[in-house]
């Protein structure tokens, strides 16, 4: 429980702060969407150890899966939601499975391949998915409880309802990075083969933390195509594996608020830059070259550094008035 | 049936453009175990630089010679400045760091010469077609495919037979062993690095007048050098050789049948080759 | 009543034969060693014992159990550990943590809670880090950083992983190696300490400390079993002697 109260306050002012400053609500919506996006990756590359090229898939999924309940089945926002989460997760368990057969480059080609076949099973069935021009007109359908109805049918509102979704999400997975799962994941990131001689089941382990990776990341897509109203092929391409993981990676990836900085940096920075410098992804490039270069630990670790530093200084200063 | 033969043809043509393609990707890694994410962006690359020179000079032949080079002294240059200190990281920091370079070259192309792509005209002198009986083929096309095969005997020729083939195989088997020969295993892998470039920039001139230069293109062929890696095994020339004739063949006759599906098959391949047979068809133990 | 048998365990790589045919009987609360020259297949021997290695025949039973099939993350929860000839550690955690994943490792459950935090998890292990803190002497340095252990601690704290699982038996793969002559003692008498709450199997390539602590040796040569018998017994037998000075020429 100390968990939750010491960080449910933190997390909700971000939300806050997010609606506050930021200069719109889109674009806040936008930050915490991607920030449970980045978070999603943070779970297998920082805490299982696994670079993988396939959170596209999982996140196109959600946003179709989400968009097809919403058009076809009639079923309101949030049963919507949760069959994409539910999809995302049995879709990850498949998908991890599979991959994880193969270590090192051989997995993380795997992970591209399934990404291409997502891709082009995506353009293929285009009387599901619209193919190349996306599926479009999604609808949000309204919440019916005992008479009451929940509709989200202005952005405020959305906002809102992403911000609850941001910050429970990121206390349950504070919760399980914290948990003795989350420690086994960082023990056998150091040392597989000292892990299964301890008798860890490996392969499960992998496999769970692909199902919470890819079922959130399912869940946030799904949130991004009821934001947008619309759910495009470009979902699903590698490119999109490749922003989620620079993201994270910029942001950081041992912890869960690294996620918040890899979003906010590339959805606010992206969205000033592309303004007057539409190839900003250029400075990208560079700049994630530079992270794995000299800063590991992405952008929370600089910002706990320029915190330790300060209150050094802070301290030092404070004991010198004291003398 | 015809028809059949023509797609062929074509998948041969296009195998062929695999193979140089891949051909540098599979040695650098056998060398180093070093993955090249941008692999791609020097095919991409050497398509523009052939429609730079194509639109200055109208010579297609003087672009056939210069481009290739260009890409790789870009490569070695791209090697020595930034790839060179990855070695000593984690698989997955290298492919961070090449994915960044990768990111980079294809903004910088789309800053030059914008998002559209570019066309470049075949030279003049292989316009038209071939007719052989009632057969009929591109003239252009029948160049790639014998130009390549040249070009394929080429590196085979310089592996099998020389002083630095001869290292670089050596390398692929024990890069460490080599070293303690006295070879200066960091320059040598620089080299192939270059060539490897050289060869993917040649990839990209080849097939500027088939498919035009775009951005995008160098994503496109990063995904198709690893099915061809992956299929023919990682570190071995003949494995590029016979994945790019397949992964081509496969692609152009699909395409015939059931478009939409043709990447989707090579892709749905590729997973299986590594699920069932990771080392690919001739892959190292 | 053994604790440990293999009955005729081969193991071949294609044309070579590297282990043939051996027949091993380990007695509960020993201290049982295999030695051999380098090449002698101890290694592969015991490759087989941990699950890393299938055989290519012959069975292994423990605990009248047989394992022969078993992965090697199934056969610490029946109640078999092992160390490591190279250190393997999760370096970048404290000893106890290391001693609380090696604890929880022997519950197929324990490591998959992700509701609870891991300090509920972990509590139940207390006494079993304790002992092993405790048999291996870490009680004061129970939050230093794995990593930053000396060569000789990490090589305590390798027995000590093991330990922390409170198994039957436990199979120490060269346990001194790259161990300091000063350091030795601390590793052999801590292994002979062990024998009271449990079985050890020793593979060792050190002849002397061998002869110093073992209750009974096995030899082994190209393969197979050359010798057995109590350290006396091998420290007079001819084979042995050639065998040795043969697989002592070999090294230089």
């Amino acid at each position: 429980m100390s968990l939750e109260l010491k960080h449910c306050p933190i997390l909700i002012a971000i939300a806050l702060a997010a609606f506050l400053v930021l200069p719109s609500i889109s674009l806040a919506t936008e930050v915490l969407i991607f920030a449970i996006i980045a978070l999603g990756c943070s779970i297998l590359l920082g805490y299982a150890g696994l670079l993988s090229f396939g959170q596209a898939i999982f996140f196109g999924l959600g946003a179709y899966v989400a968009s097809l309940s919403q058009i076809h089945l009639g079923v309101n926002f949030l049963v919507g939601l949760l069959i994409a989460t539910a999809a995302g997760a049995i879709v990850a368990a498949l998908v991890g499975a599979l991959a994880i057969r193969r270590q090192g480059i051989y997995f993380v080609m795997l992970t591209l391949a399934f990404t291409q076949l997502a891709f082009f099973i995506s353009y293929t069935l285009d009387e599901w998915t619209g193919g190349d021009n996306g599926l479009l007109d999604v609808p949000r359908n309204s919440v019916n409880i005992f008479g009451y109805e929940i509709a989200i049918d202005s952005s405020e509102k959305f906002y809102a309802f992403v911000a609850i979704s941001f910050v429970l999400i990121f206390l349950a997975l504070l919760r399980i990075t914290h948990s003795q799962f989350g420690r086994t994941l960082l023990a056998i990131k150091q040392n597989e083969e000292r892990a299964t001689a301890l008798g860890y089941s490996v392969k499960w382990y992998k496999v769970l933390a692909f199902v919470f990776s890819g079922s959130i990341t399912a869940y946030a897509g799904g949130m991004y195509a009821l934001f947008l109203n619309f759910a495009p092929l470009s979902n699903v391409e590698l490119i999109m594996s490749e922003h989620i993981l620079i993201m994270a990676i910029i942001g950081g990836t041992g912890n869960v608020y690294g996620a918040v900085l890899g979003s906010l940096f590339l959805v606010v920075v992206g969205d000033m830059l592309s303004a007057f410098w539409e190839r900003w992804l250029f400075m990208l490039g560079g700049i994630l070259i530079l992270t794995v270069f000299y800063m590991r630990g992405g952008l929370i670790s600089g910002l706990y550094g320029v915190f330790e530093f300060l209150s050094q200084k802070l301290g030092s200063a404070s004991t010198q008035k004291e003398s | 049936m015809e028809l059949f033969f023509f797609q062929l043809l074509n998948g041969l043509g296009l195998g062929v453009i695999y193979f140089l393609l891949s051909v540098g990707l599979t040695i650098t890694f056998g060398l180093l175990n070093f993955v090249n994410f941008a692999h791609g962006a020097f095919y991409m690359v050497g398509a523009y630089v052939t429609f730079v020179i194509v639109s200055l000079t109208g010579n297609f032949w003087l672009a056939l010679l210069i481009a290739p080079l260009v890409i790789g002294a870009l490569a070695i240059a791209l090697e020595q400045s930034v790839v060179k200190f990855s070695y000593v990281l984690e698989h997955k920091y290298q492919i961070l760091v090449t994915l960044g370079v990768a990111l980079m070259l294809q903004e910088l192309v789309i800053m030059i010469w914008g998002p559209i792509g570019k066309n470049v005209s075949p030279p003049s002198s292989l316009a038209g077609i071939i007719e052989i009986g009632d057969f009929i083929y591109p003239k252009y096309r029948a160049f790639v495919i014998t130009f390549s095969a040249l070009i394929a005997i080429v590196v085979w020729w310089g592996l099998e037979k020389t002083k630095f083939g001869a290292l670089v195989r050596a390398g692929s088997e024990n890069a460490q062993m080599v070293g303690l020969l006295g070879v200066n295993i960091t320059r040598l892998f620089s080299i192939t690095f270059g060539l490897g470039g050289l060869l993917a920039g040649l990839a990209g001139v080849l097939a500027a007048p088939l498919r035009g230069a775009d951005p995008f293109m160098g994503v496109e062929a990063l995904g198709i050098a690893f099915i061809v890696v992956v299929i023919g095994g990682m570190g071995s020339f003949l494995g590029a050789l016979v994945g790019g004739l397949v992964v081509g063949v496969m692609q152009s006759v699909m395409s015939s049948v059931w478009p939409e599906g043709a990447s989707l098959m090579v892709y749905a391949a590729m997973a299986a080759v590594i699920l069932s047979r990771p080392r690919g068809l001739f892959g190292r133990a | 009543m053994s604790i440990l048998t293999t009955n005729r365990l081969t193991k071949r790589y294609g044309e070579f034969k590297a282990v043939t045919d051996v027949n091993l009987d380990v007695q509960p609360n020993t201290l049982h060693a295999v030695i051999g020259p380098n090449g002698a297949g101890k290694t592969t021997l015991f490759h087989c014992l941990t699950g890393v290695q299938r055989l290519t025949s012959g069975r292994i039973l423990f605990d009248n159990k047989e394992i022969s099939k078993l992965g090697p993350e199934k056969r610490s929860s029946l109640g078999m550990s092992r160390s490591f000839q190279v250190t393997s550690l999760f370096l970048e955690m404290t000893v106890r943590e290391n001693l609380q994943i090696a604890a929880l490792g022997v519950s197929s459950i324990d490591g998959f809670r992700f509701w609870s935090s891991s300090a509920s998890t972990v509590k139940k292990t207390a006494a079993a880090v304790d002992y092993a803190l405790e048999t291996t002497g870490f009680e004061n340095r129970a939050e230093t950083i794995a990593g930053d252990l000396s060569h000789g601690q990490q090589r305590m704290l390798e027995v000590g992983m093991a330990l922390a699982q409170q198994p039957k038996l436990i199979l120490l793969d060269e346990p001194t190696s790259g161990m300091g002559v000063d350091d030795i003692p601390m590793i052999s008498n801590l292994v002979r300490r062990l024998t009271k709450d449990i079985t050890v199997l020793l593979i060792e390539h050190n002849m002397g400390i061998v002869l110093e602590i073992s209750d009974k040796i096995t030899v082994m040569q190209l393969g197979q079993i050359l010798v057995e018998g109590t350290p006396d017994q091998i420290k007079n037998d001819q084979r042995v002697r050639e065998a040795y000075l043969g697989g002592e020429t070999e090294d230089a």
